[in-house]
C-alpha cells in the first residue's frame, strides 16, 4: 500500500529513475535564455558594435547625422549610409602608420615588463610572508597599501616625486649615479623624467610596477597557503636545497592559481589608461609615450574619431584574445 | 474580511491621490515652461546664481529655470551625449573653449537672431571670442581667463615691466631653491603667450591653417629654453610645483590666471601684487596673454516655440548690466556687458581690475575644433625642447607636422 503511494507520487512528479524531471524541451532553454541574453547584451553586442563601427567612417562631423537617422541601431548603418562604408581602410591606416607600429611595440614592452615584475615581486614577497615572521600582519598591510590608494592620487603624487628639480627620485638617482649613466649613454644634457618622453615612459612603468605587485602578491599568498607542508618535509628528507624546493614544488603548484591571474594582469595592464594619461599634462600624451589604449582614448574621446578608435579597440581585442588562448594552451600543456 | 476591505480602501485612496497629482501637474504644465541650464560653477558662485535665477522666475512667472551642476569635464561629456541622443538641457554654461568641437558635431544653435537685441551691449571682443565662422554660438557672461603676472611684494618692490628686470634677478638668487620666476612651463597655454611676444600666431589669417613652423616660433622656443638655461625659471616645474613655490616665497614672479588669485591672496596676504605681463626686450613686444570667455550656449535640439521664447528671455536677462555685475563680483572676472564693465563696484574690485587690465593686452583664444590639434602638437614637443631632446628648429617643424596630420584626420 505504502509503496504504491510512493510510486504514484514519483510518477506524478516524474521522479522515476531514468526520467528527466522535466522532459519538455523548452524548459531548460527557457531557464538558460536569460543568461544567454545577458551575455549577448553585454558582451557580444558591444563587440559587434565596435567591429561594425570600425569598418565605417563615423566621426565628430557626421555622428549627429548618423544618430538622427538610425539612433543606436548600428546595424541599420549599411542601409542608411552605404557611402560611409570604408571596408578595412581604418585597419590599413593603422597597420601602415609608422607611429602606430611603435605604439604597438611600446604596448607590448609596457605590458611585458610590468607583468613580469608584478608577478616576480608578488611571488617573492608572498614566499617571504608565508613563513613565521614577527609583525607579519603589519608587513602585509604595508605591502597592500599601493593597491588601496586610488590610482589617480598615487599617480599624481608620483608625478611630483619625479620632478627633476624638487622631486626625491631624481635626487636619489643623481646621488647613486643613474642620471650620470643616462647622460653618458644617451648623451642627454638634461635628465628630466617628466619632460623627456622616453624617460617619462620609464617613469610610468616604475610607477605601475609599484601599483600592480600587491594584487599578484595576494593571489600568490593565497596559492602558497594551499600547498601542503608534506611536500617540503619530503624534500627536506631528500636533502633538497631551498631553490630546488621553490623550483620543483612551489612554482609548479602555484602555477594553476597564477595563470588566470597573469592573464587578468596582462589584460588590465594592456588596457591601463590612468598612469600614462595622468603623467602627461592635460592628456597631451606625447607620441613617444602612447600605448594602444591611451591612443584609443585620445582618438575616441577627445578627437571623436569613433571609427578609427573602434578599429584600435578591435585590434586590442584580437591581440588580447590571441594572447589568452595561446598562453592557456602553453601552460595547460606543461601541466 | 475587514483587513482586506481596509486594504482596498488604502489602495483606492492612493490611486485617487496619484490621479490628483497627475492632473495637477498637467494643469501646471500648460502654463509653465521649464528650461534647464547645466553649469560648472564653484559653490560660492552657485549661491549667487541661484538668487539671480529666483529673481528671474519672480519676474517671469510662466518660466521655471532648473539649474544642474557638473564638473567641467563631465559637463561637456554629459551635454554632448545627451544632445547627440536628441535631448539634453536647453542651455550649457561654461568655458567657451569647446564650442568649436560642439559646433562641428552640430549640437549648438547659432544665436545671432535670438541675441540680436543684446549683442551691441556686449564687449565686441567677448562676442568675437564666442563666435565661429561669423556666427555667434554663445552669450558671453565673463571675459578673462587671461594669464597675468603675479609678484611677491616682499621680494620685489614694484612689478617688472621688462623681462630683463626679471632675468637680472638671477644674480640675486643663487641657493638653487629660489627663482626669479615660475609658471607651468610644460603646458602649451603658458608657452603661447611667449609666442605672441615674438609676433607668432598659431593659425593663419583664415583661422584654420596652423602656422607653427615659423621663424617666430623658433625664436620663441629658443627664448623659452634660454630662460631655463639661464636659471630664470626652474629646471622643471608644472602647475602644482610653481603654485607651491610662489606661495612659499620661493619665487618672486608667477604667471597664472584669475582662477588662482584668491588662493595667493590667502597665502601672501597684502604681499600679493598683480600686474600685466612684461615686455620681451628682444622684440619690444609684451608677452601676449590669450583671453577666453565664459558663455551660455543653446542646445540645437530645441524645437518648441514656447521653450525657445523662454530661453531667449533668460539669455536676455543674463545679458543685463544688473545680472552681469552681481555675477562678475562673485566670479571675480570681468563682465562682458559694457555698462557692467564700467560699474563702480566692478572698477573697485582689485582682482577684476587686474584681469581687465590684462585683457586689454591679450588676444582671444581660438575656439575652433582645430585648436585641439594645435594644443596636442605644441604640448609634447615643447617638453622635448625643454628637456634638451630637440632643437627649437626641429621642434617647430615637428609641431607643424603633428598639427597637420591631426587636423587631416579630424
Amino acid at each position: 500500500m505504502a509503496t504504491t503511494a510512493v510510486k504514484t507520487t514519483m510518477q506524478k512528479y516524474r521522479l522515476v529513475r531514468g526520467v528527466v524531471p522535466s522532459a519538455r524541451w523548452y524548459e531548460p532553454v527557457g531557464f538558460l535564455f536569460l543568461g544567454y541574453f545577458a551575455i549577448f547584451l553585454v558582451i557580444v553586442l558591444p563587440i559587434l558594435f565596435s567591429f561594425m563601427l570600425s569598418v565605417y567612417d563615423v566621426r565628430n562631423s557626421n555622428i549627429r547625422m548618423v544618430l538622427n537617422k538610425i539612433g543606436i541601431n548600428i546595424f541599420a548603418l549599411p542601409f542608411a549610409f552605404p557611402d560611409l562604408f570604408k571596408g578595412l581602410d581604418n585597419y590599413m591606416k593603422l597597420l601602415t602608420d609608422k607611429d602606430f607600429i611603435g605604439t604597438f611595440i611600446r604596448s607590448v614592452i609596457w605590458t611585458g615588463v610590468n607583468v613580469f615584475f608584478h608577478v616576480s615581486i608578488g611571488i617573492w614577497l608572498a614566499t617571504l610572508l608565508n613563513r613565521k615572521l614577527p609583525g607579519k600582519s603589519l608587513f602585509y598591510v604595508l605591502l597592500i597599501l599601493p593597491w588601496a590608494i586610488p590610482q589617480y592620487i598615487a599617480a599624481t603624487t608620483w608625478k611630483g616625486m619625479f620632478n627633476s628639480q624638487f622631486g626625491i627620485i631624481p635626487a636619489i638617482f643623481e646621488k647613486i649615479g643613474v642620471n650620470d649613466t643616462i647622460r653618458y649613454v644617451w648623451g642627454m644634457q638634461d635628465v628630466s623624467w617628466l619632460s623627456n618622453p622616453y624617460l617619462n615612459f620609464v617613469a610610468c612603468i616604475l610607477v605601475n610596477i609599484w601599483l600592480g605587485f600587491p594584487f599578484m602578491m595576494m593571489i600568490a599568498l593565497g596559492g602558497l597557503q594551499t600547498i601542503s607542508s608534506d611536500y617540503y618535509e619530503a624534500a627536506d628528507i631528500d636533502g633538497a636545497t631551498a631553490w630546488q624546493k621553490f623550483n620543483y614544488i612551489t612554482l609548479p603548484l602555484l602555477m594553476p592559481i597564477m595563470v588566470p591571474a597573469i592573464i587578468l594582469g596582462t589584460v588590465w595592464t594592456f588596457n591601463m589608461v590612468n598612469i600614462i594619461y595622468i603623467f602627461a599634462d592635460a592628456g597631451r600624451v606625447s607620441e613617444e609615450t602612447h600605448i594602444l589604449v591611451t591612443k584609443m582614448y585620445v582618438d575616441g574621446l577627445q578627437y571623436f574619431r569613433y571609427s578609427y578608435a573602434s578599429a584600435i579597440g578591435v585590434f586590442i581585442f584580437i591581440i588580447l584574445t590571441l594572447f589568452a588562448v595561446l598562453y592557456m594552451k602553453a601552460t595547460v600543456k606543461e601541466d | 474580511m475587514r483587513r482586506s476591505f481596509s486594504r482596498k480602501l488604502v489602495a483606492l485612496a492612493s490611486v485617487v491621490a496619484l490621479l490628483g497629482l497627475v492632473l495637477v501637474s498637467c494643469g501646471g504644465a500648460k502654463k509653465e515652461v521649464t528650461i534647464n541650464i547645466w553649469e560648472q560653477h564653484d559653490d560660492t558662485i552657485d549661491k549667487v546664481f541661484d538668487g539671480l535665477i529666483e529673481e528671474f522666475m519672480k519676474a517671469n512667472p510662466g518660466i521655471k529655470v532648473v539649474r544642474t551642476h557638473y564638473g567641467t569635464e563631465d559637463l561637456r561629456e554629459q551635454f554632448r551625449t545627451a544632445a547627440l541622443g536628441g535631448g539634453g538641457p536647453e542651455m550649457i554654461f561654461g568655458p567657451n573653449d569647446n564650442i568649436g568641437t560642439m559646433v562641428q558635431t552640430g549640437i549648438l544653435m547659432p544665436l545671432d537672431d535670438m541675441l540680436a537685441g543684446v549683442l551691441k551691449k556686449l564687449s565686441p571682443a567677448a562676442v568675437e571670442a564666442s563666435s565661429l565662422e561669423g556666427k555667434v554660438y554663445g552669450l558671453p557672461i565673463l571675459v578673462g581667463n587671461t594669464l597675468t603676472l603675479l609678484y611677491n611684494k616682499s621680494m620685489v618692490d614694484k612689478p617688472a615691466t621688462k623681462m630683463s628686470e626679471i632675468i637680472a634677478l638671477t644674480a640675486k638668487y643663487k641657493d638653487g631653491k629660489t627663482y626669479p620666476m615660475v609658471f607651468n612651463q610644460t603646458e602649451a597655454f603658458w608657452f603661447v603667450t611667449f609666442l605672441g611676444a615674438f609676433g607668432g600666431r598659431v593659425f593663419a589669417a583664415d583661422g584654420k591653417t596652423p602656422t607653427l613652423n615659423t621663424p617666430e616660433m623658433k625664436k620663441a622656443l629658443a627664448y623659452y629654453y634660454g630662460l631655463k638655461q639661464k636659471g630664470v625659471i626652474p629646471k622643471e616645474s608644472d602647475y602644482d610645483v610653481s603654485d607651491k613655490m610662489f606661495k612659499e616665497g620661493k619665487a618672486a614672479y608667477l604667471i597664472n590666471g584669475p582662477w588662482s588669485f584668491q588662493g595667493y591672496a590667502d597665502a601672501l596676504k597684502d604681499k600679493l601684487g598683480i600686474a600685466v605681463l612684461p615686455i620681451v626686450d628682444e622684440t619690444g613686444k609684451p608677452i601676449l596673454a590669450w583671453n577666453a570667455a565664459k558663455t551660455v550656449s543653446v542646445n540645437a535640439n530645441i524645437k518648441d516655440k514656447a521653450v525657445l521664447a523662454a530661453v531667449k528671455k533668460f539669455l536676455e536677462f543674463m545679458a543685463t548690466k544688473d545680472f552681469q555685475v552681481k555675477y562678475a563680483l562673485v566670479a571675480k572676472e570681468s563682465p562682458a556687458n559694457l555698462e557692467a564693465m564700467d560699474a563702480p563696484q566692478i572698477k573697485a574690485d582689485p582682482f577684476i581690475n587686474a584681469t581687465a587690465n590684462q585683457v586689454k593686452q591679450s588676444i582671444p583664444m581660438p575656439i575652433n575644433a582645430e585648436m585641439r590639434a594645435v594644443w596636442d602638437a605644441i604640448g609634447p614637443t615643447l617638453k622635448k625642447v625643454m628637456s634638451g631632446a630637440m632643437t627649437p628648429d626641429a621642434a617647430a617643424e615637428g609641431m607643424q607636422k603633428i598639427a597637420e596630420a591631426k587636423i587631416k584626420e579630424m
